[in-house]
Protein backbone atom coordinates (compact mmCIF):
# COMPACT_ATOMS: atom_id res chain seq x y z
CA UNK A 1 0.00 0.00 0.00
CA UNK A 2 1.40 3.55 -0.60
CA UNK A 3 1.38 5.31 2.19
CA UNK A 4 2.79 8.68 1.19
CA UNK A 5 -0.78 10.27 0.08
CA UNK A 6 -1.78 9.88 3.21
CA UNK A 7 1.41 10.80 5.00
CA UNK A 8 1.70 13.85 2.36
CA UNK A 9 -2.14 14.93 3.33
CA UNK A 10 -1.21 14.90 7.38
CA UNK A 11 1.64 17.15 6.68
CA UNK A 12 0.28 19.36 4.87
CA UNK A 13 -2.90 20.08 6.62
CA UNK A 14 -2.13 18.67 10.13
CA UNK A 15 -5.35 18.55 10.41
CA UNK A 16 -7.96 16.09 13.06
CA UNK A 17 -9.31 14.70 9.75
CA UNK A 18 -6.07 13.87 8.10
CA UNK A 19 -4.67 12.05 11.02
CA UNK A 20 -8.02 10.32 11.54
CA UNK A 21 -7.61 8.44 8.06
CA UNK A 22 -3.86 8.06 9.00
CA UNK A 23 -4.86 6.41 12.19
CA UNK A 24 -8.01 4.05 11.11
CA UNK A 25 -5.70 2.61 8.14
CA UNK A 26 -2.82 1.74 10.25
CA UNK A 27 -3.64 1.32 13.66
CA UNK A 28 -5.98 -2.17 13.86
CA UNK A 29 -2.85 -4.18 12.98
CA UNK A 30 -0.70 -2.19 15.71
CA UNK A 31 -3.31 -2.76 17.94
CA UNK A 32 -2.79 -6.44 17.08
CA UNK A 33 1.22 -6.19 17.88
CA UNK A 34 0.45 -4.35 20.82
CA UNK A 35 -1.54 -6.80 22.17
CA UNK A 36 0.55 -9.22 21.82
CA UNK A 37 3.62 -7.07 23.09
CA UNK A 38 1.69 -6.74 26.09
CA UNK A 39 0.86 -10.33 26.46
CA UNK A 40 -2.71 -9.42 26.18
CA UNK A 41 -2.78 -6.68 28.57
CA UNK A 42 -5.41 -4.43 26.85
CA UNK A 43 -4.65 -1.21 28.96
CA UNK A 44 -1.08 -1.64 28.54
CA UNK A 45 -1.64 -2.10 24.66
CA UNK A 46 -3.79 1.35 24.20
CA UNK A 47 -0.85 2.70 26.09
CA UNK A 48 1.66 1.92 24.17
CA UNK A 49 -0.49 3.05 20.62
CA UNK A 50 -1.48 6.03 21.83
CA UNK A 51 2.38 7.21 23.31
CA UNK A 52 3.15 5.37 19.72
CA UNK A 53 0.87 7.85 17.97
CA UNK A 54 2.25 11.21 19.69
CA UNK A 55 5.60 10.28 19.10
CA UNK A 56 4.64 9.51 15.40
CA UNK A 57 3.43 12.61 14.50
CA UNK A 58 5.93 14.22 16.12
CA UNK A 59 8.10 12.57 14.02
CA UNK A 60 6.24 12.06 10.87
CA UNK A 61 7.97 15.50 9.21
CA UNK A 62 11.63 14.18 9.40
CA UNK A 63 10.34 10.17 8.29
CA UNK A 64 12.59 9.75 4.94
CA UNK A 65 10.82 6.66 3.90
CA UNK A 66 13.39 4.63 3.94
CA UNK A 67 11.50 2.02 5.16
CA UNK A 68 7.93 1.10 4.79
CA UNK A 69 5.92 3.46 6.89
CA UNK A 70 4.34 0.44 9.28
CA UNK A 71 7.92 -0.92 9.64
CA UNK A 72 9.10 2.52 11.22
CA UNK A 73 5.16 2.85 13.17
CA UNK A 74 6.24 -1.05 14.80
CA UNK A 75 9.62 0.03 15.47
CA UNK A 76 8.46 3.12 17.14
CA UNK A 77 5.80 0.77 19.19
CA UNK A 78 8.64 -1.73 19.67
CA UNK A 79 10.94 0.20 21.21
CA UNK A 80 8.34 1.50 23.57
CA UNK A 81 7.16 -1.78 24.74
CA UNK A 82 10.98 -2.24 25.35
CA UNK A 83 11.52 0.75 27.43
CA UNK A 84 8.58 -0.14 29.85
CA UNK A 85 9.72 -4.07 30.08
CA UNK A 86 13.53 -3.06 31.20
CA UNK A 87 12.09 -1.47 33.97
CA UNK A 88 10.55 -5.13 34.91
CA UNK A 89 13.87 -6.56 34.50
CA UNK A 90 13.95 -9.25 37.03
CA UNK A 91 10.81 -10.78 35.24
CA UNK A 92 12.76 -10.55 32.20
CA UNK A 93 15.82 -12.32 32.86
CA UNK A 94 13.71 -15.03 35.20
CA UNK A 95 11.95 -16.32 31.98
CA UNK A 96 14.75 -15.66 29.36
CA UNK A 97 17.05 -18.56 31.20
CA UNK A 98 14.50 -21.24 30.43
CA UNK A 99 15.97 -24.88 30.59
CA UNK A 100 14.30 -27.81 29.36
CA UNK A 101 14.02 -30.36 27.52
CA UNK A 102 13.53 -30.00 23.72
CA UNK A 103 11.01 -31.16 21.60
CA UNK A 104 12.26 -34.15 19.51
CA UNK A 105 12.94 -33.12 16.22
CA UNK A 106 10.12 -36.25 14.86
CA UNK A 107 7.46 -34.91 17.04
CA UNK A 108 4.39 -33.43 15.43
CA UNK A 109 2.82 -30.84 17.37
CA UNK A 110 -0.33 -30.14 17.42
CA UNK A 111 -2.26 -27.32 18.30
CA UNK A 112 -4.63 -24.17 17.44
CA UNK A 113 -3.89 -20.53 17.11
CA UNK A 114 -5.67 -19.74 20.49
CA UNK A 115 -2.72 -22.12 22.14
CA UNK A 116 -0.31 -20.43 20.18
CA UNK A 117 -1.38 -17.18 20.98
CA UNK A 118 -1.29 -18.43 24.95
CA UNK A 119 2.56 -19.90 24.35
CA UNK A 120 3.61 -16.59 23.40
CA UNK A 121 1.98 -14.40 26.55
CA UNK A 122 4.24 -16.44 28.27
CA UNK A 123 7.28 -16.02 26.36
CA UNK A 124 9.64 -13.44 27.98
CA UNK A 125 9.27 -9.58 26.13
CA UNK A 126 12.67 -10.48 24.45
CA UNK A 127 11.51 -13.87 22.98
CA UNK A 128 8.05 -12.53 22.52
CA UNK A 129 8.92 -9.48 20.64
CA UNK A 130 11.67 -11.50 17.92
CA UNK A 131 8.49 -14.04 17.54
CA UNK A 132 5.98 -11.49 16.84
CA UNK A 133 8.31 -9.51 14.48
CA UNK A 134 9.73 -11.97 12.93
CA UNK A 135 7.43 -15.51 13.09
CA UNK A 136 3.87 -12.91 12.37
CA UNK A 137 4.82 -9.74 11.24
CA UNK A 138 7.35 -11.36 8.51
CA UNK A 139 10.15 -8.96 8.93
CA UNK A 140 13.58 -9.84 7.88
CA UNK A 141 16.18 -9.68 10.71
CA UNK A 142 18.01 -7.35 9.21
CA UNK A 143 15.00 -4.73 9.64
CA UNK A 144 14.94 -6.33 13.50
CA UNK A 145 18.35 -5.71 13.96
CA UNK A 146 17.47 -2.41 12.54
CA UNK A 147 14.65 -1.57 14.80
CA UNK A 148 16.01 -3.02 17.98
CA UNK A 149 19.55 -1.87 17.40
CA UNK A 150 20.68 -5.25 17.62
CA UNK A 151 23.14 -7.15 15.12
CA UNK A 152 21.43 -9.50 12.52
CA UNK A 153 23.42 -12.66 14.59
CA UNK A 154 21.58 -11.83 17.88
CA UNK A 155 18.22 -11.46 15.46
CA UNK A 156 18.45 -14.69 14.59
CA UNK A 157 19.76 -16.20 17.84
CA UNK A 158 17.09 -14.96 19.72
CA UNK A 159 14.69 -16.47 17.20
CA UNK A 160 16.04 -19.68 17.74
CA UNK A 161 15.96 -19.64 21.20
CA UNK A 162 12.26 -18.09 21.46
CA UNK A 163 11.29 -20.74 19.29
CA UNK A 164 12.69 -23.21 21.63
CA UNK A 165 11.12 -22.00 24.56
CA UNK A 166 7.73 -21.56 22.78
CA UNK A 167 7.41 -25.55 21.59
CA UNK A 168 8.02 -26.10 25.37
CA UNK A 169 5.27 -23.65 26.29
CA UNK A 170 3.40 -25.65 23.90
CA UNK A 171 4.07 -28.94 25.06
CA UNK A 172 3.77 -27.76 28.68
CA UNK A 173 0.13 -26.64 27.55
CA UNK A 174 -0.77 -29.55 25.42
CA UNK A 175 0.22 -31.74 28.36
CA UNK A 176 -1.83 -29.89 30.78
CA UNK A 177 -4.92 -30.22 28.75
CA UNK A 178 -4.94 -33.94 28.25
CA UNK A 179 -3.74 -34.95 31.04
CA UNK A 180 -6.76 -35.89 33.44
CA UNK B 1 16.52 -29.15 17.49
CA UNK B 2 14.62 -27.76 14.47
CA UNK B 3 15.85 -24.32 13.79
CA UNK B 4 13.12 -23.43 11.43
CA UNK B 5 9.09 -24.22 11.33
CA UNK B 6 7.59 -27.18 10.50
CA UNK B 7 5.01 -26.39 7.85
CA UNK B 8 2.50 -27.22 10.56
CA UNK B 9 3.96 -24.49 12.91
CA UNK B 10 3.77 -22.18 9.84
CA UNK B 11 0.28 -23.04 8.87
CA UNK B 12 -0.86 -21.95 12.74
CA UNK B 13 1.23 -18.79 13.03
CA UNK B 14 -0.22 -17.77 9.32
CA UNK B 15 -3.90 -18.66 10.83
CA UNK B 16 -3.16 -16.43 13.71
CA UNK B 17 -5.40 -12.46 13.50
CA UNK B 18 -3.25 -9.84 11.75
CA UNK B 19 -5.56 -7.25 12.95
CA UNK B 20 -7.58 -5.86 15.95
CA UNK B 21 -10.16 -3.30 15.72
CA UNK B 22 -9.36 -0.88 18.84
CA UNK B 23 -11.95 0.23 21.34
CA UNK B 24 -13.70 3.04 19.65
CA UNK B 25 -12.95 5.51 22.77
CA UNK B 26 -8.91 5.42 21.82
CA UNK B 27 -9.26 6.81 18.65
CA UNK B 28 -10.52 10.10 20.61
CA UNK B 29 -8.27 9.70 23.43
CA UNK B 30 -5.02 10.22 20.96
CA UNK B 31 -7.07 12.87 18.91
CA UNK B 32 -7.55 15.03 22.30
CA UNK B 33 -4.09 14.44 23.17
CA UNK B 34 -2.94 15.76 19.88
CA UNK B 35 -5.21 18.35 20.05
CA UNK B 36 -3.77 19.61 23.49
CA UNK B 37 -0.34 19.18 22.50
CA UNK B 38 -0.99 21.49 18.93
CA UNK B 39 0.04 18.73 17.11
CA UNK B 40 -3.17 18.59 15.19
CA UNK B 41 -5.83 21.11 14.66
CA UNK B 42 -9.62 20.86 14.95
CA UNK B 43 -12.23 19.75 12.20
CA UNK B 44 -13.60 23.14 12.02
CA UNK B 45 -13.74 24.18 9.19
CA UNK B 46 -13.44 28.23 8.84
CA UNK B 47 -14.38 28.79 5.14
CA UNK B 48 -11.99 32.24 3.41
CA UNK B 49 -14.36 34.62 2.96
CA UNK B 50 -13.15 34.95 -0.84
CA UNK B 51 -13.48 30.83 -1.33
CA UNK B 52 -16.94 31.45 -0.01
CA UNK B 53 -17.76 33.92 -2.61
CA UNK B 54 -16.57 32.21 -5.25
CA UNK B 55 -17.69 28.83 -4.35
CA UNK B 56 -21.46 30.57 -3.98
CA UNK B 57 -20.88 32.32 -7.60
CA UNK B 58 -19.87 28.91 -9.20
CA UNK B 59 -22.93 27.84 -8.16
CA UNK B 60 -25.16 30.27 -9.19
CA UNK B 61 -22.94 30.58 -12.64
CA UNK B 62 -23.66 26.57 -12.89
CA UNK B 63 -27.17 27.16 -12.27
CA UNK B 64 -27.97 30.11 -14.17
CA UNK B 65 -26.59 28.25 -17.08
CA UNK B 66 -28.27 24.97 -17.09
CA UNK B 67 -31.46 26.29 -16.69
CA UNK B 68 -31.95 24.05 -13.87
CA UNK B 69 -31.97 24.17 -9.76
CA UNK B 70 -28.81 23.42 -8.57
CA UNK B 71 -24.97 24.61 -7.69
CA UNK B 72 -21.64 22.74 -8.57
CA UNK B 73 -19.05 22.16 -6.00
CA UNK B 74 -18.37 24.00 -2.45
CA UNK B 75 -16.05 22.57 -0.24
CA UNK B 76 -13.57 20.14 -1.47
CA UNK B 77 -10.20 20.60 0.92
CA UNK B 78 -10.77 17.89 3.35
CA UNK B 79 -12.89 15.15 1.81
CA UNK B 80 -15.95 14.42 4.38
CA UNK B 81 -15.41 12.35 7.58
CA UNK B 82 -17.13 9.47 7.42
CA UNK B 83 -18.11 9.49 10.88
CA UNK B 84 -20.71 12.67 9.36
CA UNK B 85 -21.23 12.03 6.15
CA UNK B 86 -24.14 12.53 5.04
CA UNK B 87 -25.63 12.30 0.94
CA UNK B 88 -28.50 14.38 -0.04
CA UNK B 89 -29.81 12.93 -3.29
CA UNK B 90 -32.47 15.21 -5.20
CA UNK B 91 -34.89 13.71 -7.32
CA UNK B 92 -37.90 15.28 -9.63
CA UNK B 93 -41.24 13.92 -10.91
CA UNK B 94 -44.05 15.59 -12.59
CA UNK B 95 -44.30 17.79 -9.31
CA UNK B 96 -41.40 19.77 -10.00
CA UNK B 97 -41.85 23.01 -11.07
CA UNK B 98 -38.77 24.73 -11.45
CA UNK B 99 -38.80 28.89 -11.53
CA UNK B 100 -37.59 31.58 -13.04
CA UNK B 101 -33.78 31.10 -13.51
CA UNK B 102 -33.17 34.22 -12.14
CA UNK B 103 -34.79 33.75 -9.36
CA UNK B 104 -33.48 30.30 -8.53
CA UNK B 105 -29.87 31.56 -9.04
CA UNK B 106 -30.26 33.86 -6.29
CA UNK B 107 -31.88 31.30 -4.12
CA UNK B 108 -29.32 28.85 -4.65
CA UNK B 109 -26.58 30.90 -3.90
CA UNK B 110 -28.18 32.16 -0.85
CA UNK B 111 -28.71 28.81 0.25
CA UNK B 112 -25.27 27.50 -0.69
CA UNK B 113 -23.76 30.77 1.29
CA UNK B 114 -25.69 30.30 4.36
CA UNK B 115 -25.54 26.76 4.78
CA UNK B 116 -21.38 26.78 4.41
CA UNK B 117 -21.79 29.66 6.68
CA UNK B 118 -22.96 27.11 9.72
CA UNK B 119 -19.76 25.62 9.07
CA UNK B 120 -21.57 22.31 7.16
CA UNK B 121 -18.34 21.09 4.62
CA UNK B 122 -20.20 19.82 1.76
CA UNK B 123 -19.58 19.22 -1.95
CA UNK B 124 -22.57 18.31 -4.51
CA UNK B 125 -23.01 18.15 -8.57
CA UNK B 126 -25.90 18.73 -10.65
CA UNK B 127 -26.45 15.44 -12.46
CA UNK B 128 -28.27 14.85 -16.68
CA UNK B 129 -31.50 14.02 -16.68
CA UNK B 130 -30.93 11.11 -18.60
CA UNK B 131 -29.43 7.81 -16.93
CA UNK B 132 -28.10 3.85 -18.03
CA UNK B 133 -29.05 1.28 -15.85
CA UNK B 134 -27.00 -1.40 -16.00
CA UNK B 135 -28.12 -5.33 -14.61
CA UNK B 136 -26.84 -8.28 -14.13
CA UNK B 137 -26.94 -9.47 -17.63
CA UNK B 138 -25.21 -6.58 -18.86
CA UNK B 139 -27.91 -5.44 -20.38
CA UNK B 140 -28.33 -1.49 -20.26
CA UNK B 141 -31.47 0.45 -20.03
CA UNK B 142 -31.63 4.19 -21.00
CA UNK B 143 -33.55 6.20 -19.40
CA UNK B 144 -34.31 9.38 -20.95
CA UNK B 145 -34.79 12.89 -19.55
CA UNK B 146 -38.73 12.68 -20.41
CA UNK B 147 -38.38 9.29 -17.39
CA UNK B 148 -40.88 9.86 -14.66
CA UNK B 149 -38.53 9.76 -12.14
CA UNK B 150 -35.20 11.94 -12.21
CA UNK B 151 -32.00 12.12 -9.60
CA UNK B 152 -30.78 15.36 -10.66
CA UNK B 153 -28.01 16.15 -8.10
CA UNK B 154 -26.63 15.34 -4.72
CA UNK B 155 -25.08 16.66 -2.08
CA UNK B 156 -22.58 15.15 0.01
CA UNK B 157 -22.10 17.10 3.69
CA UNK B 158 -20.95 16.70 6.79
CA UNK B 159 -23.15 17.52 9.89
CA UNK B 160 -23.32 16.82 13.32
CA UNK B 161 -26.22 14.83 13.01
CA UNK B 162 -29.00 13.05 10.56
CA UNK B 163 -31.36 15.96 12.39
CA UNK B 164 -28.65 18.97 11.05
CA UNK B 165 -28.78 16.92 7.77
CA UNK B 166 -32.16 16.90 7.58
CA UNK B 167 -32.32 20.28 8.29
CA UNK B 168 -29.94 20.94 5.66
CA UNK B 169 -32.17 18.73 2.98
CA UNK B 170 -35.12 20.67 4.02
CA UNK B 171 -34.13 24.55 3.71
CA UNK B 172 -32.88 23.47 -0.30
CA UNK B 173 -35.24 25.31 -2.43
CA UNK B 174 -35.18 22.14 -4.52
CA UNK B 175 -37.74 20.76 -2.06
CA UNK B 176 -39.81 24.48 -2.86
CA UNK B 177 -39.98 23.44 -6.37
CA UNK B 178 -41.98 20.29 -5.57
CA UNK B 179 -38.44 17.91 -5.79
CA UNK B 180 -37.71 15.42 -3.14
CA UNK B 181 -34.17 14.76 -1.31
CA UNK B 182 -33.03 11.65 -0.38
CA UNK B 183 -30.75 11.62 2.86
CA UNK B 184 -28.80 9.21 3.20
CA UNK B 185 -26.38 8.44 6.24
CA UNK B 186 -22.87 7.00 5.25
CA UNK B 187 -22.25 3.28 6.28
CA UNK B 188 -19.31 3.13 8.73
CA UNK B 189 -18.33 -0.27 9.69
Amino acid sequence: MNDRPLVDKFLKTRSERAFTTLYRAKTPRLYQVALRLTAHDQHRAEELIQEMWIIAVKKLAGFEWRSELMTWLTGILINLSRREKKQNAGELAAQETWQGDWVEEDEEPAFTTDDLEIAMDQLSPGYRRVVILHDIEGYRHKEIAAMLDLNEGTSKSQLHHARKVLRQYLIKGKDKNTRP
Amino acid sequence: MKEELSNYEKKIFGRLKREEQPPADLEKRIVEQLKSDHLITSNTYKMNPIIKWVAASAAAVLLFFTGNYMGKQTIEKQGIDPNRGYMLILHEDDQFKPGDPQEMYQEYGAWMQDTMSKGIAMTGHELKNEADIVDARQHVEHLDENSARKTTGYFILEAESLEVALQVARSNPHIKYGGTIEVKQYMVR
